[in-house]
């Protein structure tokens, strides 16, 4: 990891106690976060937004959130990501990323960047996975997390490395649309399975 | 004649993993609604945990439409990342979904237990039938997961088939018809069909596992054969090609 790197918050097992140590140690100077789509529940303030919520975090590890940058773009997967990384960095010529993120994601979060942004940007990027402490590494298949982390990472490697980015990315339906979605969905149902609600109506 | 038997096979495999794979992810839904007479006071919603982001929402809406008089909350083990406070207990974060999506604090029922599988899930939902016996439970999970319920459900509550009803709840993260083209609709359909042999084979016996082993030895076997005559070919093929250069 370079002197003094900006730290881009991917996810991973213990990651905002990795960056409190790093900023301690006086190797970050700002952490970047991609900011992601709202999703339903943080649309309807069940959770706070993630910003809201790294910045929460950092604090609570004695780390002044003032120090936390939001790239801006909403990226809908992780090739956005990287291309609004890419647009970041190349207003910031002289910066170098440190991306942390889990364990077995690294390997994919490391071929998408190298893919999708240009060499000299890729070269200034690094990535760490973080351990999941909730398993033992060396005997991942002795545990259920462990073999839900380590199928998912191999699927996903499989499919970025086979499919790339994806040609339209999904964007999650409001809180509103699912719902009514939803309810498109049981109105066959009901008419057919439940008479004993037709017969109230 | 050889090659052309070759071909046709690698033509047919293609066709049948295609339109295998194609129906890979919608084959997993069952959805099904079976509530018959049952009275609206008597019946239960409840949204499996693994999904707040979309089956809770789901669940609130069958209360809303009025099909459901209850809606009940699995028990969970809280996450690591809840026992350091970093967020919210899962059961939590369902039960503000449920409030701020219109159901009111009285009709919300916490079950006891400690969620961990969907084995687990169903065995917790169990306990909803000794307090009233005459229950229908709707059981709102992800679609890729319905099928898997359903076989957990068959095999723990064989003497209730009529007492609950799997319902799937919308995707929005990838489309079900084109699950490969996205990284989640590979991760989720790739797993759920793995995790349901996994199912069938702990449910089936010794009959599905039967079936798995020759299945498996039968692939072995293709995969051998169809290996030793592309070897046998090449060493035909640079055979014919040195006795050419000599001549």
């Amino acid at each position: 990891m370079p002197q003094k790197a900006n730290v881009l918050l991917d996810g991973g097992d213990g990651c905002f106690d990795y960056v409190a140590d790093l900023v301690r140690d006086n190797s970050c100077s700002q952490v970047l976060i991609l900011q992601t789509p709202l999703s339903r529940l943080e649309e309807i303030g069940v959770i706070p937004n993630a910003t809201v919520g790294t910045v929460k975090n950092l604090e609570r590890g004695g780390v002044d959130g003032r120090i936390v940058t939001t790239i801006p773009g909403r990226p809908l997967n992780r090739w956005d990501g990287a291309l609004c990384l890419e647009s970041w960095m190349q207003d910031h010529p002289r910066e170098f990323v440190h991306v942390v993120c889990e364990q077995h994601q690294g390997r994919i979060v490391r071929t998408i960047i190298d893919h999708s942004t240009k060499p000299s940007i890729a070269a200034r990027i690094t990535v760490a996975g973080l351990q999941d402490q909730r398993f033992v590494d060396r005997h991942w298949w002795k545990s259920r997390r462990g073999w839900t982390v380590v199928l998912n990472g191999w699927i996903s490697f499989a499919h970025v490395n086979s499919f790339g980015a994806p040609d339209d990315a999904t964007r999650s339906l409001s809180a509103a649309e699912f719902e009514n979605r939803m309810i498109k969905k049981i109105h066959p149902l009901v008419e057919e399975h439940v008479p004993a609600l037709q017969a109230s109506k | 004649m050889n090659w052309r038997r070759g071909m046709a096979c690698l033509v047919l495999t293609i066709i049948t993993v295609m339109i295998t794979a194609r129906f890979a992810a919608g084959w997993l839904d069952v959805s099904e609604l079976r509530q018959g007479n049952t009275p609206r006071e008597q019946t239960y919603v409840v949204a499996l945990p693994g999904g707040t982001d979309s089956r809770t929402f789901a669940a609130a809406v069958i209360y809303r439409e009025g099909i459901a008089g209850t809606v009940a909350i699995l028990g969970e083990l809280d996450s690591f990342a809840a026992e350091q406070g970093d967020q919210l207990p899962t059961w939590r974060i369902a039960e503000l979904v449920y409030r701020s999506r219109g159901v009111p604090q009285d009709k919300i029922l916490l079950l006891a237990g400690k969620s961990q599988s969907t084995e687990t899930d169903i065995q917790q939902l169990a306990t909803l039938w000794e307090h009233e016996p005459q229950a229908h439970v709707i059981i709102v999970t992800s679609a890729a997961h319905t099928r898997r319920v359903a076989l957990t459900c068959r095999n723990l509550l064989p003497k209730a088939p009529e007492r609950y009803s799997i319902l799937a709840c919308p995707e929005d993260r990838y489309a079900v018809d084109r699950w490969w083209q996205t990284e989640t609709g590979m991760r989720v359909t790739v797993a759920e069909n793995l995790k349901l042999a996994v199912y069938a084979a702990r449910f089936g016996g010794w009959k599905v596992a039967t079936l798995f082993v020759l299945i498996g030895s039968f692939v072995m076997y293709a995969a051998r054969r169809y290996r030793s005559q592309q070897s046998h070919h090449q060493t035909a093929s640079s055979e014919r090609t040195t006795i050419e250069c000599v001549s």
